[in-house]
């Protein structure tokens, strides 16, 4: 178990690859957080369990996955601002599109910060799997930032 | 398309295997409507410092049964797919007790289905959570689409 202060300051190398600790339900879903380009991406390999109807992925993990995408990137967004984030914002609100069924692989997802407020994050996320041109899911979502 | 019974639903419930491995239960299944069970564990935790649930435990849960609710209504299984789910979090889920999803297809249409339902853990009135969705019914038999 790492906490979040400890996973902030990895954030940003090269080489940051790491299996997500910091929050049991991540770690229960299999996620590792990764610096893409800059970007931290969010990757959910397959595993039997994940799944919902036959041969899919199970909407809920792939929402999950798009929700943690935006905690995440809420902290490195408070990061690169000066700030020193000690735990994940609390959602306020989630909308996720469903635009294709989630196959039986690998997804990844990134996020972006649309606006950083003092209270309030407005945050949108997206998953793929084969191509990031070939969205499975969006999302967009409201943090509640901790008081700093 | 096969016709269901309370014995089908839970065979449903138990043979998905991201509802098995979340330990989600079915509760109730009505002629519109469903709830599911979703006990606390540790594996749920978001919120390392407090205990509470991650905010994704209980969107898989909502999820889930926003699904059983189309089921409820159409009476027998086919596929349907989600168009998009909204999921408002009014209050955090209290560490150690289970969390009740509810969800009611109050709408179905010849293509669309709505649902709506809350999050609690005793009173509905006191919801964790709130959420509506909307699932496209596949096209009927011989109708043009």
């Amino acid at each position: 178990m790492k906490l979040v202060k400890e996973l902030v300051p990895l954030m940003g190398g090269p080489d940051f690859d790491e299996a997500m600790e910091t929050m049991p339900y991540g770690a229960y879903l299999g996620l590792r957080l990764q610096q893409i380009d800059g970007k931290i991406r969010v990757v959910m390999p397959f595993k039997p369990n994940l799944i919902g109807s036959p041969s899919r992925l199970h909407g809920g993990t792939v929402g999950a996955m798009l929700e943690i995408a935006g905690a995440v990137q809420a902290i490195v967004v408070q990061k690169s601002l000066g700030a020193t984030p000690e735990r994940f914002a609390k959602p306020i609100s989630i909308t996720i599109d469903y635009l294709r069924g989630g196959e039986m692989k690998d997804t990844y997802a990134e996020a972006v910060v649309e606006r950083m407020g003092r209270r309030v994050a407005n945050v949108t996320s997206r998953a793929w799997q084969d191509s990031p041109d070939r969205l499975i899911a969006t999302a967009h979502m409201h943090f509640l930032l901790p008081d700093m | 398309m096969t016709d269901l019974s309370d014995s089908l639903i839970q065979k449903m419930v138990s043979a998905v295997p991201q509802l098995r491995a979340l330990g989600v239960e079915l509760v109730d299944f009505g002629t519109n409507e469903a709830t599911l069970a979703l006990p606390y564990g540790d594996h749920l935790i978001g919120f390392p410092e407090t205990g509470v649930i991650a905010g994704g435990a209980i969107y898989s849960l909502m999820d889930s049964v926003a699904g059983m609710a189309v089921f409820a209504k159409m009476r027998i299984y086919k596929p349907i797919a989600t168009l998009d789910l909204r999921i408002d979090y009014m209050k955090p889920a209290t560490p150690g007790e289970t969390v009740y999803g509810w969800a009611e297809c109050y709408k179905m249409t010849r293509s669309v289905a709505f649902v709506r339902g809350v999050a609690y853990h005793e009173d509905k009135a006191d919801p964790i959570a709130n959420v509506s969705g909307t699932f496209m019914l596949p096209p009927e038999k011989g109708a043009q689409s």
